[in-house]
């Protein structure tokens, strides 16, 4: 069997880079790519931006600097503002301890991280609704203490922490378990108290891991819309996010304004794109010199 | 400093790293604990520096239990196998880490600390490479920052993990004999592990050969050499003939054996089935003629160039000193 495979191919195929095609099924791969590209992402793109412009600018700024606008951004810069350094210090914790300790119920934990993942977030946002709602377990208690979560600002916080708690860890548990604890051990023979290390050699060496999981996690943040809409109650200029705002505008018939305010998010994205693309640049750059420190 | 272990073991899960150690590191002492892969060496190095916890027994510094002092106040220098140099830091910062996380209240000022660092880079001959980052070092550079580093809090005791075992050869023996040297001029107490005999015959005061978690045999390099206490020591360390003898088996080493044409009493026929003559030794293959077992001989250049023997030609082997365990 080998043997006629061998034959059959023998002073053919070498003659070739294996793994090269002929010109026209690369460029018919490219064009359907392109082709993709255009239809699916630079096509909405293009609509969200001249949708927006489309009545001028007179009504682009006056949608997006009208009250229940402004108090949309606030809320979700206040939800991004509590969600990322909180999810940032779990997932440090998280990463750290998974990475570099063995202890039981370790993979109990990492299923729990990966949770928000695979958990629909309407699902998630329900949950919250179930556990602090009226008829939910702490309803009553909540009422009697004249506090409140669901259809409030910390409802909206605490579904946004949910979601966007498995990014930081997830990011940086690959990054330490790679880079072993060899330096910690080395910190520690030296002197070093838990802070120190922490500060002076973890971090440092998962920098861009890190900068990259924040990012990620604030492009959540402010996206969110399943969970958050479950729990908001959709109160104008009080539990309305950015992409809520834009959904009652668009329901409204307002699409100049529903527009405006989508642009606000999708230019967040790009943003989002442009520094998450200069980050890999960054830990590309760093993982070449530890592979060269590896091969030297 | 000296080390005392007593009754050490350690086991991972089912397995049983080390069982009961006994050891003595006397204080300025150069101590290599040499043995193969999984012997249980560097676990014990691991708990010598507090990075690992005993299962049972204790480590002494100078009598004092220091067992469960945290590794953080032993005051030990510990030079990692892959250096596990702080690759974000220039090797002057590396070199003064030790240092600088200090408490306040101990912590030298930035004008001595300067001065310490670049002390200790000098001495380590590498004072120009102050600058750079650990990743544009060479092995052999990476190493010797590695071991300033650990010099810099002025450390009781200096262990080494494999110190030599990324380095190619040439690098390998220069940075040996340099470490032999460093050591006549500190006389700091240092252990260090390899699992190449070579470098503990070289370097090292005493050897500690262990096998499967347990101590084969202190001593001397030139003892554990020429009296290996068991037949492991035996093959660990040198080129050595196994002989069945009715007594058990017997050991013998290439040197220690008489080659000739014709038969004596009690010799052993043999085909001399390859000649390696490169430098001043000539190592003679010879395969038995009653079990079909190879047996290395060596023998010195003047001797095999009076002898000249052949290859193929039958020769008769008879060992002039046979230890039988």
């Amino acid at each position: 069997m080998h043997q006629t495979q061998f034959q059959q191919y023998h002073g053919k195929v070498a003659l070739k880079r294996a793994t090269s095609e002929p010109p026209w099924v690369r460029r018919l791969l490219l064009a359907l790519a392109f082709a993709f590209l255009g239809l699916f992402l630079l096509l909405p793109l293009a609509a969200v931006f001249s949708e927006a412009l489309r009545k001028g600018w007179d009504v682009y700024l006056a949608a997006i600097t009208e009250s229940d606008a402004v108090s949309a951004m606030q809320l979700t810069l206040i939800a991004a503002l509590i969600a990322v350094p909180l999810n940032l210090v779990f997932g440090v914790a998280a990463a750290w301890a998974i990475a570099k300790f063995e202890f039981k119920g370790k993979s109990f934990l990492i299923t729990l991280i990966d949770l928000p993942f695979a958990v629909s977030p309407v699902i998630a946002g329900l949950i919250f609704v179930l556990i602090f709602g009226l008829q939910g377990w702490f309803g009553e208690w909540l009422i009697d203490h004249d506090i409140k979560v669901v259809f409030a600002v910390p409802g909206i916080v605490l579904a946004t922490i949910f979601v966007t708690f498995p990014f930081v860890a997830r990011e940086l548990i690959p990054l330490m378990q790679a880079q072993g604890k060899e330096e910690e051990e080395a910190a520690l023979v030296l002197g070093a108290s838990g802070w120190k290390m922490l500060w002076h050699v973890t971090l440092p060496n998962v920098k861009w891991g890190l900068i990259y999981g924040v990012i990620l996690t604030n492009a959540r943040a402010m996206g969110e819309f399943g969970a958050v809409s479950v729990v908001s109650g959709h109160i104008r200029g009080l539990t309305n996010t950015m992409p809520l705002h834009v959904e009652i505008l668009y329901n409204e018939y307002n699409y100049a304004a529903a527009f405006a305010v989508a642009s606000l998010l999708t230019l967040l994205a790009l943003v989002t794109l442009i520094l998450k693309t200069y980050v890999e640049w960054q830990a590309s750059q760093s993982a070449a010199d530890n592979e060269q420190e590896v091969t030297v | 400093m000296s080390i005392t272990i007593q009754n050490i073991s350690k086991g991972f899960g089912q397995f049983s790293a080390l069982r009961d150690i006994n050891l003595q590191v006397p204080s300025g002492e150069l101590v290599a604990l040499l043995g193969p892969s999984g012997c249980g060496k560097t676990t014990l190095l691991r708990i010598i520096a507090g990075l690992e916890t005993p299962d049972g027994g204790q480590v002494l510094f100078d009598g004092q239990d220091t067992t469960h002092t945290d590794v953080r106040e032993r005051q030990v220098g510990f030079v990692f196998q892959h250096y596990a140099l702080f690759r974000h830091m220039t090797v002057f910062e590396n070199v003064a880490f030790g240092l600088r996380v200090r408490p306040k209240a101990t912590r030298p000022s930035e004008a001595e600390i300067k001065k310490r660092v670049h002390d200790l880079l000098s001495l380590v001959q590498l004072d120009w490479l102050a600058d750079r980052y650990p990743p544009q070092l060479s092995g052999g550079q990476r190493q010797r920052i590695a071991l300033a580093r650990a010099l810099a809090v002025e450390p009781k005791v200096l262990l080494l993990d494999e110190p030599f075992g990324a380095l190619d050869a040439k690098v390998r023996k220069d940075l040996r004999r340099w470490l032999r040297r460093l050591h006549d001029e500190l006389h700091v107490t240092s252990v260090f592990v390899t699992h190449d005999q070579e470098e503990a015959l070289e370097v090292a005061d005493t050897i500690v050969v262990m096998n499967h978690g347990q101590v084969e045999q202190v001593g001397s390099p030139q003892a554990v050499y020429d009296n290996p206490a068991t037949p492991f020591v035996y093959e660990f360390l040198g080129n050595v003939n196994a002989f069945e003898t009715p007594q058990g088996k017997g050991f013998v080493r290439p040197y220690e054996i008489a080659v000739s044409r014709e038969p004596q009493e009690n010799s052993i026929a043999g085909a001399l089935t390859y000649v390696h003559s490169v430098g001043s030794l000539v190592r003679l293959e010879i395969k038995r003629a009653d079990n079909a077992q190879y047996v290395d001989v060596e023998l010195g250049r003047e001797q095999f160039n009076q002898l000249n023997f052949q290859q193929g030609e039958t020769v008769y082997l008879k060992p002039s000193q046979l230890r039988v365990f």
